[in-house]
């Protein structure tokens, strides 16, 4: 039987950035299957898939529909072929709606106008066949992010879809939105349509594919059937060596308070975030905090008023001693506080800027790299240069905009530039979100390291493992109150999670 | 007759809707550029090169139709300059104010050296006649606000209502999401850049006809600057009708009027001209703040600070080609 989709010997090299992202890969992939692509980040998985829904052209190689070579030049070339394919960065139009999003560019006519009605009766029963249901009548602008998906999905269903490429679609989704995606991809390829999934989270690897191709560095480096494989040996693939899925912390014995808060209240500001109620919390020198609960319980409010970036009601927030609740990130800073933002793309970083401007971006003003306000290049290019070898930022030259760099990367710069000069407190928001296996452990260890030397760090993650493996103490927070502190390995998962949920320990424990 | 309806007499909205004209043509380029997600702060440019080429012409032909068709041409062309421009990624509105800059100097500087003098150049032509439409025409009040006005006002108030129903063919719809997602558009396999183009030149050609209906259709002679801020205030116009096609006439009228009103007072009151002529300013400048406020209620609803945090944006369409 011929594969679908062969690809023979594929190759891609960026000139500008000088990166070989897909070295030489071939990979075949069958009706009704479900091929999982794993790999760390900027291993050129998306690249790969680029290359095939006609956004890059190849340098060499072919590529081979049902046995025959066929040329993508263009996505439109790609959906003649019958690929769809759902990026990360969803491209929808907000004001339309799902109907006339998902039929854009094909728009059913009457009488030459656009016929809306008949788009959505066409969206209505496309959604119930694949198993994507969803009402084509409402704006995507009022959809939560799951279901935008679902209309990424649906749009990239919309054609004679034969193959349809998913670049890590749980990237964005809720734990339960993942599931649903699961089953509804189990269900497509069941219908005959065949699933690239790209991700690099191992779990959900393992329940949706059938086959599971590991790439690294551009390479192909493995292919498993799902029942060969365990989340130890994809790690082991991609990385190249063993991997600590559970690290094993330690313990210093914890000094001082570093970070006070008392009595913390503030009002909710926006729709995504619930304020803060007399939050009281400690965390002393040599000690790692872990916040955890479910996002949007005001874990964000909770690192803003730290960070000096809000402003609270009530209490008292003291960095080193320093009362720094109401000042602003620069006092803060200069008490001693480090900030991991969450969003390293808008907050932490300026993908506009060069990796020696986002290196200085919160140490500019100190005496190490201006004399008189006079920028002193030779140190900022130093010290970019020690940040990107101590780091291993990939790609990465100190002159160069950083915007082409992946997430990985692109969060060993934040992480470099945070963690040097030794801060008293550090604030790590999500810090391993979105990042490829190797990345989250090189991470986890900067932030042990920071640790063990004697850093106060308020860890807050929505990813419960990395709250429990990496944490010295638990706070869980809920509808903007905390509960806690609890030390490690004092409560269960279920424990945690019924904390989360907002229910008493008690309560449940009567009840059970 | 008692004095408020003697003020606005039928003469005045009749004067309203002639001074709407221009504004509207111009807020229908600035809506079309918008829509293609290009801000397009040349209008005042177009309009001024549609005034100057469409008077040269009727001077040289004494044709009205090839006076017309020149000035759109030339605008066309003027936008067609500035959809190159586009594509090379060069910023549009650094381009505009160059532009702008560059049709007041060289309208000016070709009026002198091509036809002597200076100040006012009135060539020997005749404008656009006065079409009356029979029947409406005879009707009182209602005749007189409908009937007796050149080719180009109903020119103008039949491209906005093209314009609007442009929006249920499939052309509309691309734009539509070209101006507010072209990442969207482009994924669609909607040719982005062609779009602009072709709603640039478009929009040009659009805004030298406003031009040319000052001198073709009204005037007949040019002076320096004469356009006088009528394409600021056909943007500021499209901006208040939030480029939606169906809000431009009123919005543009509300200018046109406020126009005709400073004019009406001019001749029935003392107030000093400079006062009066400052009213359509005025009513721009109202506007505007309406349309900030608006904004801003708007970025609210949707749950986002007033102040975007950190460097990320409100969403807007976006104003430059969207790369795949």
């Amino acid at each position: 039987m011929t594969a679908l989709l062969e690809l023979d010997g594929l190759r891609k090299y960026f000139a500008s950035s000088g990166v070989l992202a897909v070295a030489d890969v071939s990979l075949e992939i069958n009706a009704g299957e479900v091929l999982a692509l794993v790999g760390e980040n900027g291993t050129g998985k998306t690249t790969l898939m680029n290359l095939l829904f006609g956004a890059y052209q190849l340098d060499a190689g072919r590529i081979l529909i049902d046995g025959e070579e066929v040329a993508i030049r263009s996505a439109q070339d790609a959906i003649d072929h019958g690929i769809g394919m759902v990026q990360q960065h969803f491209a929808l139009v907000p004001s339309f709606t799902v109907a006339q999003n998902v039929m854009l560019g094909r728009e059913p006519l009457r009488a030459g106008a656009v016929d809306d009605r008949e788009a959505e009766r066409v969206v209505s029963e496309l959604a119930d066949r694949s198993g994507f249901p969803i009402d084509p009548r409402k704006l995507v602008a009022s959809l939560p992010i799951g279901l935008q998906q679902r209309v990424e999905i649906l749009k990239a269903l919309a054609g004679d879809t034969r193959l349809l490429i998913l670049d890590e679609p749980t990237a964005v989704l809720t734990p339960a939105e993942a599931d649903d995606l699961i089953g509804a991809v189990r269900q497509l390829a069941a219908l005959g349509t065949a699933v690239v999934f790209i991700s690099h989270k191992l779990p959900e690897v393992l329940a949706v594919a059938d086959r599971i191709v590991v790439m690294r560095r551009g390479h192909v480096v493995g292919t498993l059937d799902v029942g060969d494989a365990t989340p130890a040996t994809i790690a082991r693939m991609m990385v190249g060596r063993d991997v600590l899925l559970s690290a094993d912390i330690g313990h210093v014995e914890p000094g001082a308070p570093a970070l006070e808060l008392e009595g913390v209240s503030a009002p909710q500001l926006s729709a995504g975030d619930s304020g803060l109620d007399d939050v009281s919390l400690t965390v002393r020198e040599g000690e790692i905090i872990g916040v955890a609960g479910v996002s949007g319980n005001g874990q964000g409010d909770l690192v803003d008023a730290i960070a000096a970036i809000r402003k609270i009601e009530r209490g008292r927030i003291r960095v080193t001693g320093t009362d720094v609740a109401n000042t602003d990130p620069r006092r803060a800073r200069d008490a001693g506080l480090a900030h991991i933002a969450e969003d390293r793309m808008h907050v932490g970083l300026n993908r506009e800027a060069t990796l020696e401007e986002n290196a200085i971006a919160t140490a500019y003003r100190s005496k190490r790299f201006n004399v008189a306000g006079i920028l002193k290049p030779r140190a900022i290019h130093g010290f970019a240069a020690r940040l990107i070898a101590d780091y291993i930022v990939r790609g990465a030259s100190p002159r160069r905009i950083i915007g082409h760099l992946s997430g990985g990367n692109l969060q060993k710069i934040v992480i470099g530039r945070e963690l040097d000069g030794e801060p008293a407190v550090i604030l790590a928001n999500q810090p391993t979100r979105g990042l490829d296996v190797g990345s989250i452990e090189f991470v986890h260890r900067s932030l042990l390291d920071a640790r063990d030397r004697g850093a106060a760090i308020l860890l807050v993650s929505a990813e419960l493992e990395e709250i429990v493996s990496l944490s010295d103490r638990i706070v869980v927070m809920y509808d903007g109150t905390l509960a806690g502190p609890f030390d490690r390995g004092e409560l269960s998962n279920e424990q945690i999670g019924t904390l989360m949920a907002g229910h008493d320990l008690e309560a449940v424990e009567v009840v059970a | 007759m008692d004095p408020i309806a003697n003020f606005f007499s039928s003469e005045m909205l009749h004067s309203g809707i002639r001074l709407t004209t221009p504004i509207l043509l111009g807020a229908i380029a600035s809506a079309l550029s918008s829509r293609a997600g290009v801000l397009n702060l040349a209008i005042e440019a177009k309009m001024l090169v549609g005034a100057f080429v469409g008077l040269v012409a009727l001077d040289a032909s004494g044709s009205t139709f090839t006076a017309i068709l020149a000035a759109f041409l030339a605008g066309a062309a003027t936008g067609g300059l500035m959809a190159g421009a586009h594509r090379l990624g060069v910023d549009l509105i650094v381009f505009a104010i160059g532009l702008n800059m560059l049709a007041l100097e060289l309208s000016v500087y070709l009026m002198r050296v091509l036809f002597g003098g200076t100040g006012v150049w009135t060539p020997d032509v005749e404008t656009l006649g006065d079409i009356d439409i029979p029947l409406i025409g005879s009707i009182p009040f209602l005749g007189d606000l409908l009937s007796g006005y050149n080719i180009l006002v109903y020119l103008a108030f039949a491209a906005a209502i093209a314009f609007t129903l442009f929006f249920r063919y499939r052309p509309g719809r691309h734009l539509l999401a070209i101006g507010e997602a072209p990442g969207a558009a482009a994924a669609a396999g909607i040719a982005v850049p062609r779009y602009q183009t072709t709603s640039l030149v478009m929009a040009g050609g659009l805004a030298a006809v406003g031009g040319a209906f000052l001198t073709v259709g009204e005037l007949g002679l040019f002076a320096r600057g004469m356009t006088d801020g009528a394409g600021w205030i056909a943007v500021t116009a499209a901006l208040l009708a939030m480029n939606r096609p169906g809000f431009l006439i009123p919005a543009s009228l509300l200018f046109g009027f406020s126009d005709a009103f400073a004019i009406r007072l001019q001749s029935t009151t003392d107030l000093p001209q400079v006062v009066v002529q400052l009213l359509p300013f005025l009513a721009t400048l109202v506007v505007l703040g309406f349309v900030g406020y608006r904004a801003m209620r708007a970025a609210a609803t949707l749950g986002m600070p007033k102040r975007p945090r950190g460097a990320a944006r409100p969403p807007q369409p976006a104003t430059s080609t969207a790369g795949t």
